[in-house]
């Protein structure tokens, strides 16, 4: 099969074509961006006052790591809701007659959403870091291999919110849930700070789990200018695998569930 | 009178609404509480390599989190339905407020409770519990200040609001202003230059939310605790009168709709 008859493709294009129409309002929405890394540019120039370096970072390649980092959870757009709703709403019957799977059709048209929208909150930020902080820290490579990384972490986040979206077959509200898986990312997947500012063993652990593959990897490799991209990849890999495979179990544990009544 | 008990009605069945999913409510309130905790992770790792942030140790920035919780949570619980004006007002929604006799930014405000506000008031009490002295003076004082808080943020949420009177697609613009002040009141004052601090004091009242509440706990001030109580009454009167000018030039579409 051509990949431009790939029916995934062509729902990941759908999510760009959708994405086209509202990128202003998003942009709007997400001038938000600079408003954060504002504030975490002021709070790590404090942290940096009487030192040049901390766990291998200089004050430049910290703003860039965050600029990396957020980009990807501003890029993205909402997965979750769109799944508890449908699994509530019993739309997600629908999915049953298709010719895909409903997870894929989901996450294939939040993966082109997530494309399009990348682009713009890498310029924000970027412009926002190059003000506060500095140049780019890094060259072609970095840039090259954090945006590949970048796009393997929207595939992860995708999963991720996939599960959580699922768990709506079994309750009421998976907002909660959301919430937490958020938080998550954010302090123990490396996205406010690289993971080598925790204590080394827990670093190591924090490093492997797929919540690193989101932020502190692509982040990472970013600002040390591609260094370790094999490893980081190779990660991603790995975790897209097993979060996908545990996608399919739970998803046709799920449908089991769906009563259809009428048409 | 009749608009206090018009709140306190609301509370009631708002709170008897969300309690009748139990186990939701309950997620959504020990979710929201440890959703919270995950930031002393932050900050515990920041200070390791900092030791001190222009003279806020880590015991200060606990409180102006407790503080800003319990802030944040008091205003989703009362006046919960104010993130959801910018919307109701572009979409007309506000008609049904405009047929009760009752003041309608209030009633549209406190109409809604979120109940995730609980989580953050559980959240703020216990890491007040956790870093603050457990004396009745300063318990009291954090009480009042949470509630001066809450109604300064919502005082300044309701402008923010009501500038959908007058642009139709201010959505995005709101969501930022909203963001903005929570995510300013969050971090001490002393990280930003003083233009950007004066900024955040007149235009996105930060510093009426959380950082003249933080530095009061810190060192009392009878004089300073009065010119607080002036500024949060001028905001008050403020957003109750830029949202009645705005509702001048509300129009609806005739749309019928009911509040069950």
């Amino acid at each position: 099969m051509s990949l431009s008859r790939s029916p995934s493709l062509a729902l990941m294009g759908l999510g760009i074509r959708n994405q086209w129409a509202y990128l202003k309002t998003f942009i709007l929405r997400n001038l938000f961006l600079i408003v954060i890394l504002y504030v975490f540019a002021s709070l790590w120039k404090k942290v940096y006052a009487d030192r040049f370096e901390i766990a291998g970072f200089d004050l430049c390649r910290m703003v860039w790591y965050l600029v990396v980092t957020e980009a990807v959870i501003f890029g993205k757009s909402e997965l979750w809701p769109t799944v508890q709703r449908e699994v509530k709403d019993g739309t997600v019957a629908y999915g049953l007659v298709r010719p895909l799977p409903y997870p894929r059709i989901v996450m294939m048209r939040f993966l082109g959403e997530g494309a399009l929208r990348l682009l713009p909150v890498i310029i924000l930020g970027s412009l926002t870091a190059r003000l506060t902080a500095g140049g780019f820290p890094s060259g072609v490579a970095g840039m090259a291999s954090g945006l590949l990384l970048s796009a393997g972490a929207l595939v992860l986040m995708a999963q991720m919110e996939m599960l959580v979206g699922l768990a709506a077959f079994v309750m009421e509200d998976v907002t909660p849930l959301y919430w937490i898986l958020q938080k998550i990312i954010f302090i123990f997947g490396g996205l406010y700070f690289p993971l080598d500012l925790y204590p080394a063993r827990f670093a190591a652990v924090l490093k492997v789990l797929p919540f690193a593959h989101v932020a502190h990897w692509p982040g990472t490799v970013t600002v040390m200018n591609g260094a370790l991209f094999l490893r980081a990849a190779g990660g991603q890999v790995f975790w897209g695998v097993v979060l996908g495979l545990i996608i399919l179990t739970v998803y046709r544990g799920s449908i089991r569930r769906i009563e259809v009544q009428g048409g | 009178m009749k608009t206090v008990r018009m709140l306190a009605a609301y509370f009631k069945f708002n709170l008897s609404s969300g309690m009748a999913y139990r186990a939701s409510f309950l997620m959504q309130v020990f979710g929201m509480a440890l959703n919270n905790a995950m930031f002393i992770v932050f900050w515990r790792v920041l200070y390791d390599h900092a030791g001190d942030l222009g003279g806020w140790g880590f015991n200060d920035v606990m409180f102006l989190w407790a503080l800003v919780a319990a802030v944040y949570g008091l205003g989703q619980i009362f006046a919960g339905n104010i993130p959801h004006l910018s919307a109701i007002i572009v979409s007309g929604d506000l008609d049904v407020y405009l047929t009760q006799p009752r003041p309608v930014a209030l009633n549209a405000a406190c109409s809604r409770m979120a109940v995730a506000g609980w989580g953050d008031i559980l959240y703020g009490i216990i890491v007040y519990a956790f870093t603050q002295p457990l004396k009745p003076g300063p318990m009291l004082l954090f009480l009042l200040l949470s509630i001066l808080g809450a109604i300064a943020m919502a005082a300044a949420r309701l402008i923010f609001h009501s500038l959908s009177f007058w642009l139709h697609n201010a959505e995005g613009l709101v969501f930022t202003l909203d963001e903005m002040l929570l995510s300013f009141t969050l971090y001490p004052p002393t990280l930003f230059p003083p233009p950007v601090r004066a900024l955040l004091t007149f235009a996105v009242p930060s510093a009426l939310v959380a950082w003249i509440p933080a530095e009061l706990f810190r060192s009392f001030s009878a004089g300073k605790m009065l010119l607080l109580l002036a500024a949060d009454t001028v905001l008050v009167l403020a957003a109750f009168g830029i949202f009645q000018l705005g509702l001048r030039r509300y129009s609806s579409g005739n749309r019928m709709g009911a509040r069950i």
